[in-house]
């Protein structure tokens, strides 16, 4: 029993359907990632799992409670997701992005936490009183990360946190979230395009097709693969 | 249950449109001969309406924009009519065009805001246009007749007609409103139609299209000044009185609610619309004054959550699931369609819409 | 030029424009939070107003009726925006526009006929005396109006900068979908936000009563040097909606009185005026921000 278990999840926007029936699992403290190619299912399955999209058929078990509901619901089980395109909020500031990622602590204090992700993301602290919008990209997507970490997740969603971003970019980013892993266990399911990246850093992959899972194993197998990288990755 | 297709231009297209044509003049001809004279002047006041809010959807449906000012230019016909009638003789249907030329000028003035307004702050401006016309009647109340109002005579109706004053009117209005939906079907499938419809879906994209984005907006809110003359002309020749208040703000948000119940497929919902806002607060005050206005309110209200494309678009949604008119098929030269660059598996490329 | 008249105009002025800058307040609140312009605030205000003056024909003393009626407003905002709002939130301005027109027609003529169209006296809150400073007048209700705004703004400034709340109603307005990802239910924030307008107006119609005298068309004219008031501020404005009400307030009385052709009922054409000029020439206003207007 993983961290998060998603049972035949199927989901779609109206009439069209996208995914076709889903199993994975994520242990805890692992690092999972889900790769395939564009329009495969990958935004979809994250927005399933944060709560944004309601799934038509199947299960989403979380600690081994199914979950289910509006995305607070989700929030306060611990999944943080950072979305596509970072999904900071422009016209706000920095500090005021963090402070809106602890918004579900409710009345605890955070400023613990706040000191904390500005050591670990200094640029974040240099920029603090700067409005989101204005940061670069890779600052926003560590923005995203920071933000996402104030939750105090237990389980950290990313919606291809490589799009957009130069190569040593990240390469860095990258190091930050196995770093962040190492010191703090905090489990991670990266949905990427990057596969050569995503499964340096993975322990487990998945590749989706076409709203299904097509095959699955520990990274290093499936970047070994030839087989599968030439079918469904595109290299 | 798949719905019956019918191609636009196949003769059976033909006949059903030419069986319509004939139900619609019967019941126009019938009209005068059943209802009695009070119901007979509402419907000729809708006539007057339903012109009006066409000219609307011009640019509304067409290009996207929201006037709140057609009271401003149906004031202008029908105060056009009225001083032209009444202080100079002339037979109302001739004062019509000059009424609409007047406000098409007019149009092309006040459009130059539209051109670079959208949506929430052109609906303002038209607003602040419309909510000053009614002081403006009364300060020229010498022309205008100002609040006491202005009565204008209209001239017996020709003797080889055989009809009473009411009828012809109702004749007339019919008759002109038949025109004006004629003109105003022609310009929407026109190029100039399908150049609105681009503006009104990307005015950038319009633009790189090579459609002259300022100029056929400027025609358009112009356009639609004069249709919503021509219906103030015959407001003025139908109810022989014109009065300063009659031509607020409440008539452009009843030409705009009328459009919007009414609906999406143009001519039928002008026609629905302007029966909607004749016939409702009419009957509704005979039960309690304020009724009226509550029921008006709340069916907008209801109409705009349940119904968006209006009473005409559910019709035609519902009527699709058994009927559905396309047009013929032409088919690119070979080599340009889509199969032949491969299978395609009709599978919606959700992902990249999320981007 | 006669001191006095000039003085005393001015002083009219900016009461009115407090009024127009309370009300521009209730709609900049709006068309932050749900990018709407609510055609409709000023019949809530006006059916407050008639709240809270029912009350005190029932006996209650206006200052209780005063906070009655505005926390039945704040209910009544919320519930209006979840009703009818809510529904036609995605969709396109001409729909929107039509749903708080359709409110406006349905509050006017309820208000119309539960309590007819005959102008009521609404108490002023601030009593009814009048100081004199030389040969100029100033009502105590003009003053009351002048710092109720300012309290206003300094309210609605601390909550937005400095609360929990504020700051989940700005992320909500700046990013819906980021904004659930953190826990902020949007919908809830929405409603907040029209509770808060509806509240801002019911206090507008409440202190512009006693002057206007109360019946169901007298927030109308006020609703449109309101707009004024909003655009002249820049509508995603709190500041401009004040300094805007205050501008405008001013400039009509000035004009009516030294501007011959303005006289009665084309008092209105200023702000009209104001309204066309701004949204040409400098469509985000004195203090606006976002990007507005052009095509």
């Amino acid at each position: 029993m993983g961290l998060l278990d998603v049972n035949d999840l199927h989901a779609g926007y109206g009439p069209v359907s996208v995914l076709h029936g889903i199993d994975l699992t994520v242990e805890e403290g692992a690092i999972v990632v889900v790769l395939g190619a564009n329009g495969a299912g990958k935004t979809t399955t994250l927005r399933t799992l944060s709560g944004m999209l309601s799934p038509s058929r199947g299960t989403i078990r979380f600690d081994g409670r199914p979950l289910a509901g509006k995305p607070a619901t989700f929030v306060r089980s611990g999944i943080a997701h950072v979305p596509q395109g970072r999904g900071t909020f422009p016209q706000l500031t920095v500090e005021e992005n963090l402070r809106l990622g602890a918004y579900s602590l409710g009345r605890q204090p955070y400023d613990d936490d706040l000191a904390r992700w500005y050591d670990f993301f200094p640029r974040l602290a240099e920029r603090r009183d700067q409005r989101g919008g204005s940061l670069s990209g890779g600052e926003q997507q560590m923005l995203a990360v920071a933000r996402a970490l104030m939750m105090r997740p237990r389980l950290l969603l990313l919606d291809e946190p490589s799009l957009g971003l130069a190569p040593t970019i990240t390469q860095n980013l990258f190091e930050l979230l196995r770093q962040l892993n190492e010191d703090t266990g905090t489990t991670m399911l990266i949905v990427e395009q990057n596969a050569n990246l995503a499964l340096a850093l993975a322990s487990y992959a998945y590749v989706i097709e076409s709203g299904e899972i097509v095959t699955e194993g520990p990274a290093e197998t499936v970047g070994a693969d030839d087989s599968i990288r030439r079918a469904y990755l595109g290299v | 249950m798949t719905p019956l297709t019918i191609v636009r231009g196949s003769p059976r297209h033909r006949a059903i449109v030419a069986a319509i044509g004939a139900v619609v003049l019967v019941v126009l001809i019938v009209i005068p001969n059943v209802l009695p004279s009070f119901r007979l002047f509402q419907v000729t006041l809708a006539a007057g309406f339903a012109i009006a809010i066409i000219g609307l959807a011009l640019i509304t449906t067409s290009a996207g924009q929201i006037s709140l000012a057609q009271s401003t230019f149906f004031a202008i016909g029908a105060y056009t009519t009225a001083v032209l009638v009444a202080d100079h003789g002339w037979t109302p249907i001739l004062t019509f065009p000059v009424g609409a030329v007047f406000a098409f000028m007019v149009g092309l003035l006040l459009g130059l805001p539209a051109l670079r307004l959208k949506g929430l702050y052109l609906a303002l401006v038209t607003m602040a246009f419309a909510i000053i016309t009614v002081p403006l009647i009364k300060r020229f109340d010498g022309l205008t007749g100002g609040n006491m109002g202005k009565l204008v005579s209209t001239p017996d109706p020709p003797s080889w007609s055989g009809m009473s004053p009411e009828v012809w009117t109702y004749a007339v209005a019919v008759t002109v409103a038949t025109v004006m939906f004629w003109l105003a079907n022609n310009i929407v499938k026109s190029g100039v139609g399908r150049s609105l419809s681009a503006i009104r879906h990307s005015e950038l994209v319009a633009e790189t299209m090579g459609v002259n984005v300022a100029v056929l907006k400027s025609l358009a809110f112009a356009t639609s000044a004069a249709f919503a003359a021509v219906g103030g002309g015959l407001f003025t020749m139908t109810v022989e009185f014109v009065a300063a208040d009659s031509f607020g703000l409440l008539i452009s948000i009843e030409f705009l609610a009328a459009l919007v119940v009414g609906g999406a497929v143009a001519i039928p919902g002008a026609i629905a619309g302007s029966l909607f806002i004749e016939f409702l607060p009419a009957w509704a005050s005979e039960v309690n004054d304020a009724l009226a206005g509550v029921l008006f309110g709340s069916i907008l209200i209801l109409v705009m959550i349940f119904l968006p494309d209006g009473v005409t678009g559910f019709i035609k949604r519902q009527l699709s699931r058994f009927v559905v008119v396309r047009h013929p098929v032409v088919l690119p030269p070979t080599g340009d369609r889509i199969g032949d660059q491969g299978p395609v598996d009709g599978r919606v490329e959700v992902e990249a819409v999320l981007e | 030029m006669d001191a006095t008249l000039f003085f005393n105009q001015v002083i009219g002025g900016l009461a009115s424009g407090a009024i127009y800058g309370s009300l521009a307040l209730a709609l900049v609140m709006i068309y932050r939070s749900t990018g709407i312009i609510n055609f409709a605030q000023g019949e809530m205000a006006m059916f407050s107003t008639y709240i809270a003056w029912q009350l005190t024909e029932w006996g209650v003393n206006i200052g209780l009726a005063a906070l009655i009626a505005i926390g039945v407003a704040f209910l009544a905002g919320t519930a209006i925006q979840s009703s009818i709002i809510r529904p036609v939130e995605g969709a396109d301005h001409l729909t929107q526009i039509m749903v708080t027109l359709g409110l406006f027609f349905i509050l006017n003529n309820v208000a119309g006929w539960q309590w007819t169209f005959q102008a009521q006296v609404v108490p002023s809150v601030f009593g009814d005396e009048i100081f004199a400073v030389g040969d100029v007048r100033i009502t105590a209700l003009s003053i009351g109006t002048v710092i109720v705004l300012i309290a206003e703004v300094a309210l609605l400034t601390l909550l937005l900068q400095k609360s929990r709340i504020g700051l989940a109603i700005r992320g909500a307005v700046d990013n819906a979908d980021s904004a659930e990802l953190v826990g902020i239910s949007v919908s809830r924030m929405l409603m907040v936000g029209w509770g808060l307008a509806a509240a801002f107006g019911a206090i507008a119609g409440i202190l512009v009563t006693p002057r206007l005298f109360l019946q169901p068309n007298v927030m109308f004219g006020v609703l449109i040097y309101s707009f004024a008031a909003a655009i002249l501020g820049g509508l995603d404005s709190p500041i401009g909606a004040i300094v805007g009400g205050l501008v405008v307030g001013v400039t009509e009385n000035l004009a009516s009185t030294y501007i011959d052709f303005v006289g009665g009922d084309l008092k209105i054409g200023v702000a009209l005026a104001l309204i066309v000029g701004v949204l040409l020439i400098k469509p985000n206003g004195l203090f606006g921000r976002g990007e507005v207007a052009r095509v």
